[in-house]
């Protein structure tokens, strides 16, 4: 069949990709999307996936770094109260940066016709960028979503309808877990409603008129995205904490792991130069490469004093304090290492390809989040035993040593690791078949609506049954009213019987 | 392309050789201890045992001495605990009997919902009687029990229509999973293994109604789970003292059940209306369907003697035995009136009115039957098991409910296309023929079973696979905890957050009523004010 794949790009490409490999093994023929700068797709060296690029007006690079640094520099030194509004105003600008992408290729009708001509079986869309379900419905293609999470998990339950009782399934990106105190419930409740409202003024307002316009009928993003045939969701029981889902929903977590393969000789070499000690994995993703100069000291420093040795993935200037059990990589094969059997730990910022990547060879974790899901993704890690959380603003070389010494030597994060790890294994189908597999199914049978809840076709007064307990209540009330007029009525005309009496 | 392919080749070939390496090194040989409900029930457990056997598991079954499908057999490979009871075989058929006809009589309507209720609640009295006789059978034997504690068993896969399952797993102290079909209005399932169920599209099982709901029907629906759970919390209170008397500390039958580590439901969503559900239900409908197998010759020779009319197979389950003269009459007057040659499941009197193209039988290859290429329709009862044979092989259905799950069965085939309903209690010849003539005809109910078919048989594990891996899955991890929802430990308001909603409207309340008495406070100072100047 031919896939269609909506663009998307740093960690959400190694995601997207290693499921359009699969596709290809498999004889199907896959399009990427791209715009003319991205971080990560190379679409100009000769591959198996075809891409069509299309040409955007601004240099998106420009953009990513500003992130890094807001991120890495900028929001470290706020108040939290702060830091959110410094967000707020980060997406609202950046929201006219993809608005602009998505026009660029909506409204391109020379690459519209065309892909229309091709007739796609079906579209695998990342979410992260808005739109690509509207190009899947202006070229009436079904389409599969892939997906790690939306802020506040707004998407899966507004537009997928996923149940999330308040009472056990944390907000996500709250830091919470389904062990909640009451305070925490209610922390949990006000948050889900604050994001609620925070994501239908921000950002589903903001699409709805360009949706609208687009399709040339009233809609609104939620209403087109929710028309997705399966959602495939980049995690798995060993790292989510189990919470009721619908049938359309496809948990996948840990598709891109592999079982590890030999490392290059002179990291080898160094790795077993660890001997009985073993070795540390240190990495900040693909997009954190440089912190400063004072913060890479602080980590140096608490490096150094471990026995084990360290790779550590780093671009930026070699830290004063580094030492001599601690090299410095521009980039390490992650899962290879993670993957050896001299792995003691792995000190992460919490993304979720490297956690599962952890999980699949059962190492523990240090984690060292900074933004976006990463904060809960480690706390999710903590709950299950398999992690020790260190502040990235205020850690300290002591913090960040104590919490190594902690996940080597305490034998339970091992242990913790290891059980997630056998459950991760232990699945009737593999992550990737089952993604792939189903993204096929949708191909094979023209969508997947036998999966599709009803309750995207209730309002939400419908759907949470207002409508019914108000007639319910409006019933009761009526017969309480009509039994008191009576009962009232008869008290009276007793009243009246006994002064006739008196009377006569 | 073709290079591509080729190239492809080497690389399945070498992913089947690691699959089947894989599968070699993951079989274990566990020990499973089956607590089974009689009836068709027996039928689906009895398969998952065969393949619990076929991969090497050791099984044993407790059954009581008076079962009525539940068979020891000197040849087969599975071990037999009997359970002693005083009651008979033919105590459980007469309940049987007595739970069919009060369906058949008293199918609950708007009208008849209280006295089917009434009725319904005496029978579950009697078969409490019966069941309690099963759980004392084995809890209050000690020697019973010390073989068993003696038998090692890594997992108990119970299912939960006969209670107690669960109390001897606790009891052993191993881990227990359930297998079920459905309890009504899925009780069970949302209370005791905390599955949602929003009753705006969520149809309550036994309803009759379908996920597309208008607002009487969600009202209705409302209505059918609140009456539903009042009727089980009633029901389970003497379950409660029970448990909490064999466990020695206060508990529930609702809070028991809910250790259940796996839930598998025997459907799936080529049957279901999509819901909600949690990581530890599995569904695994259609797990006892198979291909089908060559016919006996002479039936065989029935079936092509029907030329290109094709046949139409025709039961009402393994419990129903007779069925009234006059309506045997009936239904033989319309099948008689059909081109189509008939196999008719029946053991009653030959009806007068029988036709050359009917032939009775006390028995049918019912699945082979149905996956034979001349069949055109099949009439059924709407058990379970049968309606999975025909979405197994894609056949559309007439369907004449009687009692339990069947109604509500058939309301599901129906909105999905695949069946017409017929009343078993009002329905004439002309009714069956009628029906029997659209699903032959209409284009539009083959179609739609052959697409159910199709979703049925697009699923990335076979059901029974999938069943066994989850029994396998529970004895390698001493059960599947991970898989356990927190609200488990949640009470009834917690769950529902009405303790938050609680404090918060609380919060609301009081920050209005301190703003609201600021104010009056200024207003009053205010007036005071303007009292003094006028008296200066």
């Amino acid at each position: 069949g031919k896939v269609l794949v909506w663009p998307c790009d740093m960690s959400h490409w190694l995601n997207v990709k290693v499921i359009l490999e699969e596709l290809i093994v498999r004889g199907h023929e896959v399009t990427v999307l791209t715009h003319s700068k991205p971080s990560l797709i190379d679409y100009r060296k000769p591959s198996a996936l075809k891409f069509e690029v299309v040409h955007m007006p601004q240099d998106r690079t420009e953009e990513n770094e500003i992130f890094v640094d807001l991120a890495l520099n900028v929001l470290p030194g706020l108040s939290t109260w702060q830091s959110v509004i410094k967000l707020n105003d980060f997406f609202v600008e950046i929201r006219g940066t993809l608005k602009m992408m998505c026009e660029s290729f909506i409204y391109n009708q020379t690459l519209m016709k065309k892909l229309q001509e091709t007739n796609y079986d079906v579209m695998l869309i990342d979410p992260v960028i808005p739109c690509g379900d509207l190009m899947a419905e202006l070229l009436a293609v079904p389409f599969v979503l892939t997906l790690r999470i939306s802020v506040g998990g707004n998407m899966e339950r507004s537009c997928g309808k996923l149940p999330a009782p308040l009472s056990y399934v944390p907000v996500p990106m709250t830091g919470l877990t389904d062990r909640m105190t009451f305070l925490e419930r209610v922390k949990n409740s006000m948050l889900s409603v604050l994001f609620h409202f925070w994501i239908q003024d921000y950002d589903y307002h903001f699409w709805e008129e360009f949706y609208s316009k687009a399709l040339g009928r009233p809609t609104t993003l939620c209403e087109t995205v929710g028309k997705a045939e399966i959602w495939l969701i980049r995690t798995y029981w060993d790292f989510e904490f189990p919470q009721p889902y619908q049938p359309n929903f496809e948990f996948v977590g840990g598709l891109h792991c592999k079982p590890a393969k030999a490392l290059p000789k002179e990291m080898e070499n160094f790795v077993q130069s660890s001997g009985e000690d073993g070795i540390v994995v240190f990495s900040l993703g693909s997009l954190f490469q440089n912190v400063t100069e004072e913060k890479a000291n602080i980590i140096a420093s608490a490096l150094a004093q471990i026995p084990q040795k360290v790779l550590w993935r780093y671009k930026g200037k070699k830290p004063s304090t580094l030492g001599a059990n601690t090299r410095l990589y521009d980039w390490i094969p992650q899962n290879d290492l993670l993957g050896h059997p001299k792995t003691k730990a792995f000190i992460t910022h919490g993304g979720m390809n490297g956690i599962y990547e952890a999980i699949y060879h059962g190492v523990p974790m240090v984690g060292v989040p900074i933004f976006g899901d990463q904060l809960d993704n480690i706390a999710h890690m903590k709950a299950k035993g398999a992690a020790v959380e260190i502040n990235f603003k205020t850690m300290t070389s002591e913090d960040l040593l104590r919490a190594l010494r902690t996940v080597i030597t305490d034998s339970s994060y091992k242990e913790n690791a290891m059980r997630l790890s056998r459950i991760h294994h232990d699945q009737p189908v593999k992550p990737l078949d089952r993604a792939v597999f189903w993204i096929e199914f949708v191909m094979r049978h023209k969508g997947a609506k036998h999966l599709r809840s009803a309750a995207h076709d209730l309002t939400w007064f419908q759907h949470y049954s207002i409508d019914v307990i108000g007639f319910l209540l409006a019933c009761v009330a009526t017969a309480i009213f009509l039994f008191t007029k009576c009962f009232l009525f008869s008290c009276q005309k007793f009243n009246k019987t006994r002064k006739i009496e008196k009377r006569e | 392309m073709v290079s591509i392919r080729d190239f492809t080749m080497p690389k399945k070939f070498v992913q089947m050789l690691v699959f089947n390496l894989t599968l070699t090194e993951v079989v274990l040989s566990g020990n499973v201890l089956i607590w089974p409900t009689d009836g068709s029930h027996w039928l689906n457990i009895k398969i998952i045992l065969e393949e619990l056997i076929q991969r090497n598991h050791n099984v044993t079954v407790l059954a009581s001495s008076a079962t009525l499908f539940i068979n020891s057999n000197p040849d087969s490979p599975v071990n037999f605990e009997v359970i002693p009871v005083s009651y008979k075989k033919s105590n459980i058929d007469s309940l049987i009997e007595h739970m069919i006809m009060l369906w058949i009589d008293h199918r609950p309507t708007p009208l008849t919902i209280w006295a089917f209720y009434k009725e319904l609640g005496k029978l579950l009295d009697t078969f409490f009687q019966i069941n309690i006789q099963l759980c004392d059978g084995v809890l209050k034997n000690p020697k019973l029990m010390a073989r068993l504690q003696k038998g090692g068993f890594d997992v108990l896969v119970a299912d939960p229509v006969t209670i107690c399952g669960d109390l001897v797993a606790l009891k052993l102290g191993i881990p227990f999973m359930y297998t079920l079909r459905f309890s009504p209005a899925s009780t069970v399932e949302r209370h005791c293994g905390k599955i949602p169920a929003p009753v705006s599209y969520v149809p309550a099982a036994l309803s009759e109604l379908t996920d597309q709901m208008t607002f009487g029907e969600r009202i209705k629906n409302t209505i059918s789970y609140s009456l539903q759970d009042y009727i089980f919390q009633s029901y389970w209170g003497e379950w409660n003292s029970y448990y909490s008397k064999i466990l020695g500390r206060p508990t529930t039958l609702c809070e028991t059940m809910g250790k259940a580590e796996i839930w598998l439901i025997r459907t799936y969503w080529d049957f279901e209306f999509p819901r909600p559900y949690l990581p530890n239900f599995e569904f695994v409908g259609g797990l006892h369907c198979k291909p089908a197998k060559p016919l006996p010759k002479e039936m065989e020779e029935f079936i092509q003697s029907s030329g290109k009319n094709g046949v139409v197979v025709f039961s009402l389950g393994s419990m129903v035995k007779n069925l009234t003269e006059e309506k045997a009459n009936l239904i033989a007057s319309a099948l008689a009136q059909i081109p189509q040659k008939v196999l008719w499941r029946y053991k009653g009197k030959k009806p007068a009115t029988l036709g050359n193209n009917t032939q009775l039988f006390d028995w049918i290859p019912q699945n082979d039957l149905l996956g034979h290429p001349k069949t055109k329709a099949f009439i059924t009862h709407g058990g379970t098991n049968g309606i999975y044979e025909a979405i197994y092989h894609g056949v559309p259905m007439v369907g004449v409910p009687m009692f339990a799950d069947q109604p509500d069965n058939i309301a599901h085939m129906k909105a999905k296309g695949a069946a017409v309903e017929v009343n078993l209690n009002t329905m004439t010849s002309v009714d069956l023929l009628s029906a029997l003539r659209t699903v032959i005809n209409e284009p539009s109910y083959k179609e739609n079973a052959m697409r159910l078919s199709r979703i049925h048989h697009d699923q990335p594990v076979k059901p029974l696979d999938r069943a066994v891996f989850w029994i396998e899955f529970v004895m390698r991890h001493k059960g599947a905890k991970h898989l356990r929802v927190a609200a488990h430990d949640l009470t009834w308001f917690q769950y529902h957050s009405l303790d938050v909603i609680g404090f918060l409207l609380v919060c609301v309340t009081t920050a209005i009523f301190l703003v609201i008495q600021c104010c009056l406070f200024s207003c009053q100072k205010f007036g005071k004010i303007g009292k003094k100047k006028k008296r200066e």
